[in-house]
């Protein structure tokens, strides 16, 4: 446990003992970075990720008595982050099909607006090709960094899953756009 | 040569690796402000829930002040134009329709299963 993830523990339990909105505020402030990017590059719509980011931080706060420590607390935090997202596309799903059985058009696509050709990088074409779980693992692995072991427990995944699926995603991402020519050119 | 071959491929997946990783890197995003609407969110949040319960209890105080009010003073009419010697054996009267061991223990477990409740509904 390195002196960062220390006073992390230190502001939680400061946060949880004394209802400390500031100490709270202060987790906010070092992780919220990481927390928004990992959302926008999920959902690919820079709005719809940080109010989600408000949800996931809301949420945490509700649920911080439940952090014991066991791993880092931005493992925890990304873990509460996956599952608003989740949570949150369910219910536009749900809102979506409401709408078209009322026979409207489906709203909630429309909020999920992907970028227009010419904002398009090379990390959108490769997330697209992706499945969301895939996508998810691969945001956790490659941007945020997290060790199998920590994307296991974010994503509610065993290990081997973890692996199987960064292989598979990998694969997909070399046979659509053929990495291995670029890195042994 | 199985060794070199393994390292090849080690060599391969660490080149793959930092590239992905490149590609996936993104520049910091500035909180500008971020980090306080979280804490203004919940700075109200606890200031609501401090200030819910008295406010209920003033609320109910209010709404049941008046039925109380009514209710004492019909008891207090009803035991004044009761003849004397019913009054004296009120109390007698009295512990016969007091509610029984039995009542007392299931109202007090209904009181508890619905605290529960209602605390889950809450979470």
């Amino acid at each position: 446990m390195n002196a960062n993830s220390t006073y992390d523990s230190e502001l939680v339990a400061r946060a949880v003992a004394q209802q400390d909105a500031a100490a709270f505020g202060e987790l906010v402030r070092r992780h919220q970075s990481q927390v928004r990017n990992f959302l926008r590059k999920l959902t690919r719509d820079a709005s719809l990720a940080d109010d989600l980011a408000q949800d996931c931080f809301m949420h945490a706060w509700d649920k911080l008595h439940t952090f014991v420590g066991r791993g880092s607390f931005i493992g925890w935090l990304l873990k509460v982050a996956y599952t608003t997202f989740l949570q949150a596309k369910r219910k536009s799903n749900r809102y979506g099909e409401i709408l078209e059985q009322a026979g409207h058009q489906d709203v909630s696509n429309e909020r999920q607006s992907m970028p227009t050709s010419d904002e398009i990088t090379d990390l959108d074409k490769f997330l697209a090709v992706l499945t969301e779980e895939e996508r998810a693992v691969m945001i956790l692995s490659y941007a945020c960094g997290l060790s199998h072991r920590e994307i296991s427990e974010t994503a509610d995944l065993p290990v081997g899953t973890v692996k199987s699926i960064i292989f598979r995603g990998k694969e997909k991402i070399r046979e659509r756009f053929e990495i291995s020519d670029h890195q042994h050119g | 040569m199985k060794s070199v071959i393994i390292n090849m491929v080690d060599r391969m997946k660490d080149t793959e690796d930092r590239r992905l990783e490149s590609l996936f890197a993104s520049d910091a995003i500035p909180d500008a402000g971020f980090s306080m609407r979280i804490e203004k969110r919940i700075r109200r949040q606890l200031w609501v829930r401090r200030l819910a319960l008295p406010i209920a209890v003033v609320i109910g105080g209010a709404i049941a002040v008046k039925p109380l009010a009514g209710l004492v003073t019909s008891l207090m009419n009803f035991v004044s134009v009761l003849p004397a010697n019913v009054s004296s054996n009120l109390s007698g009267v009295s512990a016969l329709n007091l509610p029984q061991m039995s009542t007392i223990a299931l109202g007090s477990m209904l009181v508890v299963a619905v605290i529960t409740i209602a605390r889950l509904f809450e979470e």
